[in-house]
């Protein structure tokens, strides 16, 4: 990596470098960025992982950084982070997607979100905020946002008086006012307005004209309510039966969270964090947990038990997604049974996981320091009799769907992803393992005791829809693989380092991923030396895949093989919105 | 040790978790019914042709609840669960019915509604037919939940749509979902053909003080 | 022809399951089978007891007062409010301050649970809290102190305190 630093410091001399273990800063003048950029991609980081800003109003400045991973062997572990500082005032900064055309879509956000203006980008247009957004860019520091509730609460009558009353209300003479099926008209009134603005579908517009490049191609409209869509809409330019190009439009689930994350401590961000994709709770706030213990110092307290205990709910994790996944799948394939199947295999791990977690999908069990809570008594034995039950149920999979022609026509040769494509749009898990790329953080960079374990990272060549399925199918083996031989490696003793006192950050940055179940996650958290992070970034698998896949594979396809595709990809609206 | 706890305030709080405050002395029902007492031919009708009718379109909305399928946030997740083979929530008619709104009666929110979901949402709202029934599922459906301090979150979908059943939980646990099933069956049963629910009073009643 | 056969080779794999036991819960009718453990959690270890994360249950004479769980709720889901109850006094809590808890805020992480360090509140297996109105899934700390029917707590119940007589 020295060598990398100095032909950096050669191209521009006023260049700041800083190699904190495994991660490269290169902190270089806007007008070289391109240069670096160039120099840093020929040296093997080609897999973009994250754009991020952060918003720095006391140096009156805004700080872009380019996360590059790489899919090469040696460089595996490694991330440079490029990046450059920007008058606040006037952010304008050069764009990156003719180096890493991933990036695509991570400006677009960006520029949404702080109001960098990126030159050159091919279509700069809004992505996640609704239409009639007249505010500033929400992730500025001048943004605050203000609590809702306490007015909202006294509008719904919900007096605290409630809570301290004996007797329930008297209610059994009913008013006349219970006849109104309608409680609320003035809000009524007020959405009935929004339909009358003729601008309440901005964005679509564009995009519908976009897709209409000439007089043969219709625009429809694919979601938001459709069976195949999810909470999300693609926007499809149709010429007969074929599609001829594609504009997701999304942002029907974006709930902030970056920005509430600063208004909370490194606790309380815990269950919100899990939101996003709760069928995968524990893989999604795994980065953050490991991003925050280095933040707080106390990466090396984390008991070892506690390790053990958070790989099994992982995996645990793992399996209740692609299960998940693959249920819908069977319902987009036209094969019903399957989706009966898989989501009453589901329950078999979830019942093992709801006696550790206490909570069916959502467990909020990582917490920064270990774990909440020790596995019960004669919990290890349940989960390897759980694991045996799952694993012969999975073994029926193939000869009902793997194996049978009506599924083999909807998904072979459907939605073709080659390798250098899936490279360079940043493609992650099991969409960049099945187009050939052997490509798992898990082995990459192991955390959290996952090199003391063996298991294997399936890989296929052909990059299909079909691939896509057949590797998470296999994934499920290697997962009920681990949470085998953890259940048995895991010795008694404590699980939580306990915490004394104020619980603050030292000030400085982490960023840590984990191979979630879509992938590659990671979070960025800088800190500024107080209880709450200045600044979170999450980087999700889903905004990943689908936003940079979706836009390269659907071309060229039938309507009716959208769906398949479209969730082939793996993709869960809520993750790539946040 | 005298506790200052009334024993008896307990007790009623247990009662009306279980089934409901008792009436006291008021004759519960319809509020025509209660303040203005029908004639004995309109209630020799009702008897007779009315009650059986109202029974029966009833019992027919009572077991054909087909959701939308509009998937606003996470909570989906659960709907799936309990569509599966283990919860099976077809057995209380509610089948995924994956058509045309113009078929569906049921609204399942599952979960936040954002700013830019809220006008899409009412839409669609407005485009199934009456008798229609809204179920607010999981703390941002019901309030905003978690999301008091976002700039894009709708803080609780009542605010757009009439709800008639809450079911909190972050998501709410396949049972609960089909708790809330039941309850709105219970609900259903005492609609009458126009499609208006008596009285939400009403429903807290024990099936035994019910008109039938 | 091949093709033919693997298709019912498939169908066949499906038919088998018509001899299996049942997989459906018939769950109003029959328990719903989740753990019967309270969720509750040891302050002077820092770690907690696994159970499920349901209803709250507050032990009414250990609660101080202090808050603490109100201040974790603040800015989780803003549901723990505090409240007085005039009518309850004990000698550990002079201003009689109890938790209230909003189930249609709440998002059962538990993490009030984690913060109370008297053990005083805990999370019980109760899931059955979906209702018409919602003001009903408004809880005082009244009805938060009635254990529910399912369940059963895990955690050794401390010696309480006396109540305050008069």
């Amino acid at each position: 990596m020295k060598d990398l630093i100095d032909e950096a410091l050669k191209v521009a001399p006023e260049t700041k470098c800083s190699i904190q273990g495994n991660r490269v800063k290169i902190l270089a003048p806007v007008e070289s960025v391109i240069k670096i950029g160039e120099l840093v991609k020929r040296y093997g980081f080609d897999h973009i992982e994250s754009v991020c800003g952060t918003d720095y109003p006391a140096d009156n400045t805004i700080e872009v950084l380019y996360f590059v991973g790489s899919v090469r062997e040696e460089l595996k572990s490694k991330v440079v982070i490029l990046g450059s500082r920007i008058p606040r005032g006037e952010p304008i900064f050069p764009t990156l997607t003719n180096i890493w055309p991933g990036a695509y879509f991570h400006e677009r956000e960006e520029y949404e979100m702080l109001g960098i203006r990126f030159e050159g980008h091919p279509q700069l247009a809004r992505l996640l905020l609704p239409d009639d957004w007249d505010d500033i860019p929400p992730l500025r520091k001048d943004f605050h946002v203000k609590k809702w509730g306490a007015a909202e609460r006294e509008d719904a009558g919900l007096k605290i008086e409630r809570a301290v009353l004996h007797h329930p209300p008297p209610e059994c003479i009913p008013s006349a006012d219970d006849f109104k099926k309608v409680r609320n008209p003035s809000f009524l009134e007020r959405f009935q307005q929004a339909f009358d603005v003729p601008e309440y579908d901005t964005l679509g517009r564009q995009l519908f004209d976009w897709v209409q490049k000439d007089e043969r191609t219709i625009a429809i409209s694919f979601g938001i309510q459709h069976p195949g869509s999810g909470h999300m809409r693609l926007v499809l330019g149709v010429d007969g039966d074929t599609v001829t190009e594609v504009e997701p439009d999304i942002g029907y689930v974006h709930r902030g969270k970056e920005k509430m994350c600063e208004y909370k401590n490194y606790f309380q961000n815990i269950p919100q964090l899990e939101r996003p994709t709760i069928h995968d709770s524990t893989g999604m706030i795994f980065p953050y947990v490991l991003a925050a213990e280095e933040i707080l110092d106390i990466a090396d307290k984390v008991p070892e038990r506690a390790k053990y205990l958070r790989i099994i709910m992982a995996e645990f994790n793992r399996i209740l997604n692609h299960t998940y996944w693959l249920g819908i799948m069977g319902i987009f394939t036209g094969h019903s049974t399957m989706f009966m199947w898989a989501m009453g295999d589901r329950e078999i791990i979830i019942d093992a996981a709801q006696r550790l977690g206490g909570a069916r999908v959502t467990f909020a069990y990582l917490v920064p320091g270990g774990v909440r809570n020790d596995a019960p008594e004669g919990w290890e034995d349940y989960v390897l009799k759980a694991c045996d039950k799952f694993e012969k149920r999975l073994d029926r999979y193939r000869e009902i769907y793997f194996e049978n022609p009506l599924f083999l026509d909807r998904t072979v040769g459907v939605g073709v992803l080659s390798r250098q494509d899936a490279i360079d749009l940043g493609i992650v898990g099991p969409a960049l393992r099945a187009s050939g790329v052997y490509s798992d953080t898990r082995k990459d960079e192991p955390y959290s005791l996952y090199d003391t374990i063996d298991f294997d990272v399936p890989v296929m060549m052909d990059g299909d829809s079909y691939a896509r399925c057949m590797v998470s199918y296999m994934e499920m083996y290697q997962s009920l693989r681990i949470i085998r031989q953890a259940v048995k490696m895991m010795k008694p003793g404590p699980v939580r380092y306990h915490f004394r006192g104020r619980v603050r950050g030292k000030v400085g940055e982490a960023y840590a991923r984990t191979e979630a179940a879509r992938g590659s996650i990671s979070f960025y958290i800088v800190s500024d030396g107080k209880e709450k992070p200045y600044r979170v970034k999450i980087n999700t698998p889903s905004f990943r895949n689908l936003l940079a896949g979706v836009k390269k594979i659907l071309p060229g396809h039938r309507i009716a093989d959208v769906p398949v595709i479209h969730w082939s990809l793996n993709y869960w609206a809520v993750d790539a919105d946040r | 040790m005298q506790s200052k706890i009334d024993a008896r305030a307990i007790e009623a709080i247990i009662q009306s978790r279980k089934e409901g405050p008792q009436p006291t002395g008021v004759l519960v029902g319809k509020v025509d019914e209660v303040i203005k007492p029908k004639s004995l031919l309109r209630r020799t009708f009702d008897y007779i042709i009315g009650e059986p009718l109202t029974y029966l379109v009833n019992w027919g909305r009572l077991y054909s609840l087909w959701p939308t399928h509009v998937e606003t946030a996470c909570c989906s997740v659960e709907i799936g669960a309990s569509a599966g083979s283990r919860w099976d929530i077809e057995r209380f008619g509610v089948l995924e019915a994956f058509g045309s709104l113009r078929q569906c009666d049921l609204m399942l929110v599952m979960g936040t509604v954002t700013r830019k979901l809220a006008p899409r949402l009412k839409l669609i709202w407005d485009q199934m037919p009456e008798p229609k029934f809204c179920i607010a599922m999981g703390a941002c459906a019901i309030s905003g939940g978690l999301y008091e301090q976002s700039y894009n979150v709708l803080q609780g979908v009542d605010k757009i749509i009439p709800v008639d059943v809450y079911i909190p939980g972050c998501p709410p646990p396949a049972p609960a979902v089909i708790d809330a099933i039941v309850k709105l069956q219970e609900k259903i049963r005492c609609m009458d053909l126009k499609g208006r629910v008596a009285s939400e009073a009403y429903l807290r009643l024990s099936p035994k003080w019910r008109f039938r | 022809m091949v093709e033919a056969l693997k298709i019912i080779k498939a169908m066949q794999s499906g038919l088998r399951h018509l001899f299996y036991s049942r997989v459906t819960r018939r769950y109003p009718e029959v328990d719903s089978g989740l753990p019967e453990g309270y969720y509750s959690f040891d302050p002077k270890k820092g770690v907690a007891t696994a159970g499920w994360k349901g209803r709250h249950y507050l032990e009414m004479d250990k609660c101080t007062g202090c808050q603490l769980c109100s201040f974790m709720c603040d800015e989780i889901s803003n549901a723990i409010i505090m409240v007085e109850v005039p009518e309850v006094r004990f000698e550990q809590n002079k201003k009689s301050l109890f938790p209230s808890v909003d189930y249609g805020r709440c998002v059962f992480c538990g993490l009030c649970v984690d913060a109370c360090p008297f053990e005083c509140l805990h999370m019980t297996p109760e899931i059955r809290l979906a209702d018409y109105d919602r003001k009903k899934l408004y809880y005082s700390p009244l009805e938060l102190s009635i254990q529910p029917a399912v369940g059963k707590p895990s955690y050794v119940v401390g010696k309480r305190k006396e109540r305050v007589e008069g």
